[in-house]
């Protein structure tokens, strides 16, 4: 403790207690008593310091005056002798009545500043809950879990998969203490019919699990044991509501439920699944029901595969040990595929790349072939989080330009008061009220149109939005924070600005108009018409490519597709006869395909094993005599002979499957397949498949060359295809595809319908339009394509609302200019030009503002595409002409009225 | 107001201020209690129990002189007053009264 050292009147050094404390002391205590305490306490501090040393004595002085910190010491508010604070409740309710009825004098002044601010919060308010519900996923779910993911490498490409072996996930429990549980999950590839009694529907949300999926996910159960619900083959875990649609009232335990692959006894009832979860189900049959998950698979990829972690654990560390493991495992079957050994492979080009994805982050982060559903995704919650800080800044700005604008009405206000003995604080105090009182009746505004609004954002947005995502405490807490600061900020420069006035100088009359003030004016309307441009150039940049990809053609013909799906259950009276192989006995499927033909308004029908818009099995491919490391893994494709007529796919060479030809060995190939595989004058030659299992390859010819087709999202390249006949080895038909007449519709679906129920029992039809399937593809594309017109509308309402404030304000300001220029012989178009022209001015600076960012920001977003258009220039030509009209339709009509007007009345009074 | 209990320490504080007679203040109570009883007391709890006794109407103050080695600070000065003396006496007949009645046995006894 520093001592400081003084002389006394007899010139000896005397120690001085610490100031600090001395001056905490008065701090806290009561006058009067401050005096003898220290007093005191000081006698203490001079006896110590002669006895003892002057350090010790203000230890102990220290030490006192913290003891004396006591409420008896404490000073008392609005004591006897405590009089001369202000009364701020008072001061308070004045600031309120004078703002109260200073935005009563200018209504319309009023109007425009609420509006555009209750604009903006409705919008920020509408972000904030689309952004709390995109992170609310799986937040309910267990810590420490992960999914698996898989970058698979080939030499020429790489494919992300969420899929994975089946036996990597068990083996990682065995070798790894950190992992304490994996879990194995599969989608049901088609939905499946689902049968209890007389009640029976499609089933899309099915899943298959093992049973020690409750150790690793959150599924609360209502019935059944989790030890036991999964483990036996067959057994089946329905939700509750799904409890309620086939039973009613009657308990499902232990119950049968007949379905396309086999009857499932229900063993356990489940809570219905939250619908924020990158997952979902209806129904979960035991893995062990698929006898394959019982053989070891290395290389296959088929199952999704989450990993329960020791607390803490990092996955980093295990993530690191996982190619020693991929080769430990998968080096065996890899040579054994290939022919070559695991590092030559690996030294061609291809690689297993496993990761491990936060079970929680998986929504917004993770977008794989083979996720269970569509996801989210992060860039979106960033753009719109910016989208919103942008429109709530447009917002505030209206409002600073606005009340600065006005600033010259109000000087003489500001001058009376400071003569009056107003002190600049109290102006200042007075001006924010004002500012923050306008925010509140935005905000009250806000609320209420967000109750209106909400269900239809929802709607645009497909997400099950509800404003309980505002409710969270903290939220609420934020929210009344950024309310009051948004007040306060825009609030802030016009109190400052105003309160600065000096009262002699606008009493005498004389108007400030600081070059500053106008500077900043300027500076702030071509900010607000920057972002305005930028928005609408980057809204018509998404619709252009949106546009592109539904057009762009993809090699074959999507429209009046009718594509029905499962059809493999024409080939058995589905539960009657459920032992026939549906996949081996063909006569049935012909007779119906030729029925399916004579219906009329039919064109043609074809049966596949996938449709574009699906996942197609990897199929792997290899040119004999050109080496092992040349095989490539292609996608597999099986079709009959009306395929690539139904679909008018374009053949280049060759032929076509037939039906005079035995082509259950012929495959065709896409022409940029036959390419990849580096093959020329491909017709005759052969191909090997190359099994997984490790069973016979089989040998293919190529008869025929097709054009290429995309039969994925133009979000990826085209993937090297193989075709071969549903004849065919290996193969299996699951859907028919019908092309119709269009001016026939109606009457050709009730027909096909009709010949589906003569060929099936208890199976209803199911079916959907190929091109409406494909748009699937661009959903997220379209939902944020959708959502940012909306914003950009909203951007562009609110900037020209202060516009039209500071045009009127403008034009009031010129009333003398104009009724003299008019008597002079100026036109009301001379007039209209001159007040326009400055705003156009501005306008054109944010122009170049606003181009080069939304260029730079939307080529990155079209780097998101394998298929994307240029940007190009008109897009921003046209961009910028939108916002210069609107805006001189905004100025023009200020502008118009001003300029009409009869000088005598502008000029009549001085 | 608050009651007008006596508690021991204040007791002992208000003797003191009797005794001192108009030399009363702080840290001469202070030096008097260590003198007297072999109490080691803070100066924070004499002014805590000093305020209490003026809120009771005990005791009341004015304020003396300063002196160098108190900073140039004024003391205050504590005097009893005619309803602290008659709380004092109270106090004490009331102890008399319990001690007369007290049978010498039983604190032979003990």
């Amino acid at each position: 403790m520093p001592t400081l050292i003084k002389k006394d009147n007899r010139g000896n050094k005397r120690p001085e207690p610490p100031a600090w404390a001395t001056g905490f002391l008065h701090w806290y205590c009561r006058e009067g008593l401050a005096e003898e305490i220290e007093g005191d306490i000081r006698e203490i501090f001079e006896e110590t310091a002669s006895a003892k040393n002057s350090r010790l004595a203000s230890l102990q002085y220290v030490w006192h005056v913290l003891k004396f910190c006591q409420p008896f010491a404490w000073k008392k508010k609005n004591n006897k002798y405590n009089q001369t604070q202000f009364n701020n409740w008072t001061m308070l309710k004045n600031y309120i009545i004078i703002a109260y009825r200073s935005l009563l004098k200018k209504v319309g002044y009023s109007l425009v500043n609420i509006f555009g601010l209750a604009v903006g919060i409705t919008v920020c308010l509408l972000i904030v809950i689309f952004v709390q519900y995109e992170l609310s996923f799986d937040n309910f779910q267990k810590d420490d879990v992960y999914r698996i993911a898989l970058k698979r490498v080939y030499p020429e490409r790489e494919v992300n998969y969420a899929f994975i072996p089946h036996s990597i996930g068990p083996q990682l429990k065995e070798d790894f203490p950190e992992v304490i549980q994996s879990a194995n999950l599969l989608k049901a590839f088609a939905p499946i019919v689902v049968r209890y009694n007389d009640n029976y529907f499609y089933e899309e949300n099915i899943l298959f699990a093992d049973s020690t999926l409750f150790e690793v996910l959150e599924i609360p159960l209502i019935e059944g044991d989790a030890e036991t619900a999964l483990k036996e083959p067959n057994s089946l875990l329905i939700t509750e509501s799904m409890a309620k649609k086939y039973f009613g009232d009657e308990s499902p335990m232990g119950k049968s439920m007949e379905t396309g692959q086999g009857n499932f006894i229900v063993r356990a009832v489940a809570k219905d699944y939250p619908g924020n979860s990158h997952m979902a189900f209806d129904f979960i049959g035991s893995m062990s029901t698929f006898p394959f998950i019982a053989q070891p698979n290395w290389i296959g990829f088929d199952v999704l595969t989450y990993l329960k972690l020791q607390p803490g654990a990092n996955p980093a560390t295990l993530e690191k040990q996982f190619p020693e493991f991929v080769k430990k495992y998968a080096a065996g079957p890899i040579q054994q595929r290939n022919g070559i050994s695991y590092d030559e492979y690996i030294a061609a080009g291809n690689g297993y790349i496993y990761t491990l994805q936060p079970l929680k982050d998986i929504y917004l982060h993770s977008n794989l072939e083979g996720e269970i559903k569509a996801n989210g995704n992060i860039t979106y919650v960033y753009i719109f989080i910016s989208a919103a800080i942008f429109i709530l800044l447009i917002a505030c700005i209206n409002f600073m330009n606005l009340s600065t604008a006005r600033s010259t009405e109000r000087a003489k206000e500001v001058g009376i008061r400071k003569v009056l003995g107003s002190v600049r604080n109290q102006l200042i105090g007075q001006f924010i009220t004002e500012s923050v009182l306008l925010t509140l009746i935005s905000f009250v505004l806000a609320m209420v149109a967000l109750v209106f609004i909400l269900p239809f954002f929802a709607d645009v947005s497909h997400r099950a939005l509800t404003i309980n995502f505002l409710l969270a405490p903290v939220t609420i807490a934020v929210i009344v924070l950024v309310i009051f600061c948004i007040g306060f900020l825009a609030g802030v420069y016009p109190a400052f600005v105003l309160s600065s006035f000096q009262p002699a100088a606008v009493l005498k009359g004389k108007m400030q108009t600081s070059k500053y003030g106008v500077f900043l004016r300027n500076g702030l309307v071509v900010f607000q018409f920057a972002i305005s441009i930028g928005l609408i150039s980057c809204t018509m940049i998404i619709f252009n490519q949106m546009s592109f990809m539904l057009n762009k053609s993809l090699g074959f013909e999507k429209d009046h597709v009718v594509v029905i799906e499962s059809a493999f259950n024409v080939n058995r009276d589905n539960f009657q006869n459920p032992d026939a192989d549906v996949f081996q006995i063909r006569s049935r499927y012909e007779t119906f395909e030729n029925e399916i033909k004579k219906v009329p308004g039919v064109k043609n029908a074809t049966y596949t094993s996938a449709m574009p818009g699906d996942v197609m099995p990897g199929f792997i491919v290899r040119v004999p005599g050109s080496g092992e490391k040349e095989s490539m893994v292609a996608r597999g494709l099986s079709v009959d002979e009306s395929f690539f007529e139904t679909m008018q796919i374009e053949l280049l060479e060759g032929r076509l499957f037939s039906k005079s030809f035995n082509d259950s060995l012929s495959m065709i190939l896409a022409a940029s397949t036959v390419a990849k595989l580096g093959l020329e004058d491909p017709i005759g030659k052969k191909i090997i498949n190359v099994n997984n299992g490790g069973d016979t390859d089989i040998t293919y010819t190529i008869i025929g060359v097709v054009n290429d087709f995309h039969f994925q999202s133009l979000h990826v390249g085209l993937e090297p295809v193989a075709i071969i006949h549903v004849n065919s080895p290996n193969t299996f038909i699951n859907k028919m595809v019908v092309k119709v007449d269009p001016s026939e519709l109606k009457a050709s679906l009730a027909g096909v319908e009709a010949t589906w129920n003569q060929f099936t029992k208890d199976t209803p039809l199911r079916y959907y339009y190929l091109d409406e399937n494909l748009k699937r593809f661009y959903d997220a594309e379209k939902t944020s394509g959708d959502m940012f017109t909306i914003f950009t509308s909203l951007a562009i309402m609110i900037a020209c609302i202060g516009l039209f404030g500071l045009a009127a304000y403008t034009a009031g300001q010129k009333r003398k200019e104009i009724g003299v220029r008019k008597v002079m012989g100026a036109s009301i178009f001379n007039i209209v030009l001159l007040l326009s022209r400055d705003f156009t001015k501005l306008i054109l600076i944010a122009v170049l503002v606003a181009v080069p960012a939304a260029w730079w920001g939307m080529d990155k977003w079209l780097d998101n595409f394998a298929y994307r258009i240029d940007i190009s220039v008109w897009t921003f030509f046209l961009a910028a002409l939108t916002a210069v009209v609107i805006g001189w339709l905004t100025v023009g009509y200020q502008s118009f009225t001003a300029a009409s007007v009869n000088p005598v009345k502008s000029l009549r009074s001085e | 107001m608050k009651g007008t209990h006596l508690g021991e320490f204040e007791e002992l504080i208000l003797l003191t201020v009797a005794l001192l007679n108009e030399e009363a203040y702080g840290v001469a109570i202070q030096k008097e209690i260590r003198k007297k009883a072999g109490r080691s007391v803070a100066i924070s709890a004499i002014h805590s129990a000093l305020n209490r006794l003026d809120s009771k109407g005990f005791v009341e103050s004015a304020f003396g002189e300063a002196t160098p080695e108190r900073g140039g600070k004024r003391k205050r000065i504590f005097k009893v007053t005619a309803f602290g003396i008659k709380s004092l006496e109270q106090a004490k007949e009331l102890r008399e009264s319990y001690w007369t009645e007290i049978p010498q046995l039983s604190i032979e006894g003990m």
